[in-house]
């Protein structure tokens, strides 16, 4: 069966499933059918069916995986979001048009990905502007600085931001991996980089606290500097960049920790959110969380049943909140094996690219996904320190689903190989 | 390269892994702890989203109902007889939790209980609670506020073949309203914070429910268990004693009421039971024996908790009969020494009386509705058999005679024969407490009305029989 025919069948399965949301959410709402929501489902399966057609013609050949992944992780988040505020879920609606229209549009234009290495510090440059941006004219939002307000249109650049450095890391590391990973003493068994080889790891690392410090943005701190070791690692193939890094992300955490009132919280919070003295102030957010997902139980309230609303920013950050409150341990296990498939398919993919800057390119991206969903999915249940990011594809935000369609379509043109050029090879 | 994309993978499979173990510990095993925790008000939004029932008398008046209120809580208690029925009641505040009738009928006002079938489960939300309808009459409770009045005490009526209690009324009381309203004062203090704070630091205790909770000594209403205990430890009703107006044992005095007290001579157990005769029932009690007296007074609920459909119901006490010496056994047998009652075990004492021997289940449900369908129905039980058939009718023919002839005369009311028993028990270093047990009408009885008056200063007779003749005339209309 071609890849195209795959695809076609699995969202045959997945597409039926926003109108059995939307039925069921209707029901246990008011008991009756709201005519007027069975826009959502029919949209939403219109967009998808569109994109569909549109890689037949364009990319045929590409995984016929991630847009039925992407499809089911967006029927969650918008038949949650239809639940928790029917304004931020049309708004939704709309961005998802946006997104796929963004997507559509890269696949179309960007014939071949390799041509993106020949303009990696454009990209650098472009994506250290748009996340210093907020610095200088950023308006802080809810404790942390993270938007660019141009007029009616707020807009999160560390959204784009990332992918952007995801290129650059991609191309930068595959021309330099032998210079990199051959170079050195040995000491022990351990291979030990030069000191010059460091360098773009002290400058990301210093980049991150920049944004930690400047922006109070920790999420997006830990994200880039992830991203980075993910591609490092796989590029090089040296254990001791892992392991330098993180001991150098330890030290500059223990550092703000001690610094910056704003990390104290974080943790303290953390470590005892349900501290009465702190529940219902500092902690009121995580242990709402927490009192949702344990309202949940197995298989959740069900749609509609529970009290996700009692959680500020439940429609982004907290969206997983929801999620484990009314579908429960069931529900919130498939939507984190849904990313674990997700990434599982970048990864293939990066594992059978042929060439030298699409394999770090794809596993890049694909770090994009698995860890920024793992931070926030881990965040909301006290599996980690609580870092304000979104849930990719089920977080309410524009900016976000942009994006992550965006880096869904670069994964789809990596994964089809060279284009027209591959096609000449 | 593809080493590490492979490792990469696993790594991310791990982290899965983990989130999962954490969400199964959340959900799963450390669920309950976390729903119990005391920040987590879910549970509360959630209940005070749903259009609690209301209660209602048997008679139709509407006691309770939910009303939309603005702020967090979607629907808040109104009350509409003030502090008439509170204890009873008891409230239902977001801050102060339950108590009384809305705590243990919280399922069924909360439309939980009885269970809808599963195809609604699935289809429609709660949103709507059951009616509860009680036992409760509200001309007989009217009747007790009126004539126990600014009185500190407490009176239980009830129906003995039953078990329903038409009447619980207890004073001082409180307005469940007050400690409901989420309304602020000026300074943004809440109302019900600061009625909750008054109420608390009352000397007088107005949130105790004194006909369930109030322990008191009996003095001479506890008679009829002696009597009782006698007539079933085979000691007839024609067993005379001679009755002084002092009895000495072992080196302590029991005496009988009047100054000086007075000398019966020899009598049998209506004449002492007529005349509340000490010096007869401390010789009856001594004669039977502690383990008779202990054994009937248990067999009528003493030392276990009477199980009435009100949360806080506590239990009347008589010593263990290994601990009682030849003093303490005659001054317990007169109703003194460490005996206590609650006003609604003595009421269950008369409904034994009433009943031919059996004490019906106390209870305040009659039955559960929505709309006009009946979902469920409280079914008459029995709790236990004390005493005989005869006993209880021999018991209650001595009972009549006290008030045709005797301390209760000022409970009779024309054209019923009404049998009954005073108490004037005398407290330590305070005025007696008044009491009086009273059963109507005696052929055939339907009502057992159980009075207490604090320190009344007054004797039983006096002060209590003339509240329990008017809450048995209210009854019986």
């Amino acid at each position: 069966m071609s890849p195209r025919w795959k695809e076609a069948l699995l969202l045959a399965v997945i597409l039926p499933l926003s109108f059995l949301g939307w039925v069921s959410l209707d029901l246990s709402t008011g008991g009756t059918l709201v005519a007027g929501h069975v826009v959502y489902p029919l949209l939403w399966t219109g967009f998808f069916l569109l994109a569909h057609l549109v890689l037949r013609i364009l990319r045929p050949q590409a995984d016929p995986l991630l847009l039925p992944l992407a499809a089911a992780l967006t029927c969650v988040g918008l038949i949650v979001l239809l639940r928790l505020n029917a304004h931020m879920a049309r708004l939704q609606l709309v961005w998802l048009g946006v997104g796929i229209a963004a997507m559509l549009l890269l696949v179309a234009l960007l014939r071949d990905y390799r041509s993106l290495d020949n303009y990696r510090y454009t990209l650098a440059v472009l994506g250290l502007v748009l996340l210093l941006s907020t610095v200088f004219f950023g308006r802080e939002v809810n404790g942390a600085r993270l938007w660019l307000i141009l007029g009616p249109l707020r807009f999160q650049p560390s959204e784009l931001a990332k992918i952007l450095l995801a290129v650059f890391f991609a191309a930068y590391l595959a021309e330099r991996k032998e210079l990199i990973a051959a170079a050195g003493k040995v000491v022990a068994g351990v291979h030990l980089p030069r000191p010059r080889d460091l360098g773009p790891l002290l400058t990301m690392w210093a980049l991150s606290l920049l944004l930690l410090i400047f922006q109070r943005d920790l999420g997006s701190s830990l994200l880039f500097f992830g991203i980075f070791l993910a591609v490092i690692y796989v590029a090089t193939g040296r254990a001791t960049f892992v392991v330098a890094g993180l001991l150098l992300f330890l030290a500059g955490a223990t550092l703000t920790f001690f610094l910056f009132g704003h990390v104290r919280v974080r943790v303290e919070t953390w470590l005892d959110p349900l501290n009465p003295e702190t529940v219902n102030d500092e902690s009121y957010q995580i242990a709402q969380s927490l009192f949702a997902f344990a309202e949940g139980g197995l298989s959740g309230t069900g749609l509609a049943r529970g009290s996700p609303g009692l959680i500020p920013f439940v429609e982004t950050d907290f969206i997983y909140a929801a999620v484990g409150e009314e579908l429960g341990l069931l529900g919130a296990t498939a939507l984190a094996l849904l990313y674990l498939a997700l990434c599982g398919r970048g990864l293939r993919l990066a594992m059978r690219c042929p060439d030298d800057f699409g394999k770090p390119l794809a596993v890049g991206l694909t770090a994009v996904l698995g860890l920024q969903s793992f931070i926030i999915m881990a965040g909301v249940t006290r599996l980690m320190p609580l870092t304000g990011i979104t849930l990719p594809f089920v977080s309410y935000g524009g900016s976000s689903l942009v994006s992550n369609f965006l880096l869904l379509g670069l994964l789809l043109c990596v994964s089809e190989g060279g284009g027209e050029l591959a096609e000449g090879d | 390269m593809q080493k590490g994309i492979r490792r990469l993978g696993v790594f991310f499979i791990a982290l899965t892994l983990l989130l999962v173990v954490n969400l199964s510990y959340l959900q799963v095993w450390g669920q309950k702890g976390l729903l119990e925790n005391p920040a987590n008000t879910r549970r509360l939004v959630e209940e005070y989203g749903i259009a609690r029932g209301r209660i209602i008398t048997s008679d139709g008046l509407v006691l309770a109902e939910s009303v939309p209120a603005p702020g967090p809580f979607a629907y808040l208690r109104r009350y509409h007889q003030g502090a008439l029925f509170s204890h009873v009641l008891g409230y239902d505040s977001p801050q102060f939790g339950r108590t009384g009738l809305e705590e243990s009928y919280n399922d069924q006002l909360l439309g939980r209980k009885p269970p809808r079938s599963w195809v609604e489960e699935m289809t429609s939300d709660v949103r709507e609670g059951n009616d509860i309808y009680l036992t409760l009459d509200a001309e007989v409770q009217s009747a007790a506020a009126k004539y126990l009045g600014s009185r500190k005490g407490a009176v239980v009526a009830m129906n003995p073949k039953t078990g329903a209690v038409l009447a619980m009324y207890s004073w001082p009381t409180f307005d469940p309203q007050a400690l409901v309203t989420q309304d602020k004062d000026a300074d943004g203090t809440p109302l019900a914070d600061k009625a909750m704070r008054s109420y608390s630091q009352d000397t007088g205790s107005p949130l105790l429910n004194r006909a369930a909770a109030g322990l008191y000594t009996p003095g001479s209403v506890f008679k009829v268990v002696t009597g009782s205990a006698g007539l079933e430890a085979g000691l007839p009703a024609s067993t005379v004693f001679d009755c002084p107006g002092v009895w000495e044992v072992g080196g302590s005095r029991v005496t009988n009421y009047g100054s000086p007290p007075r000398s019966f001579g020899r009598i049998d157990m209506e004449t002492a039971l007529t005349h509340s005769v000490n010096t007869y029932f401390a010789q009856l009690a001594v004669k039977m024996g502690a383990p008779a007296l202990v054994k009937c007074a248990e067999a009528f609920g003493l030392n276990s908790v009477p199980p009435l459909d009100l949360p806080g119901v506590s239990a009347s006490r008589i010593p263990p009969a290994g601990k009682m010496d030849a003093v303490l056994l005659a001054w317990s047998g007169v109703g003194q020494g460490e005996v206590l009652l609650t006003p609604l075990q003595l009421c269950l004492v008369g409904c034994a009386v009433a009943n031919g021997g059996r004490i019906m289940v106390p209870h305040l449900l009659k039955e559960v509705r929505k709309g006009e369908a009946i979902l469920d129905r409280y079914d008459a039980s029995v709790w236990r058999t004390p005493i005989s058939a005869d006993t209880a009718a021999e018991m209650l023919k001595m009972m009549v005679s006290v008030v045709e002839e005797g301390t209760g005369t000022q409970a009779a009311i024309s054209g019923v024969t009404v049998a009954g028993k005073t108490g004037t028990a005398e407290v330590e270093g305070k005025p007696p407490h008044a009491w009086f047990l009273g059963v109507a009408p005696a052929e055939n009885p339907t009502v057992v009305v159980a009075v207490v008056v604090e320190n009344s200063g007054g004797g039983g007779g006096s002060v209590a029989a003339p509240i329990a003749r008017e809450v048995i005339r209210a009854a019986l209309r």
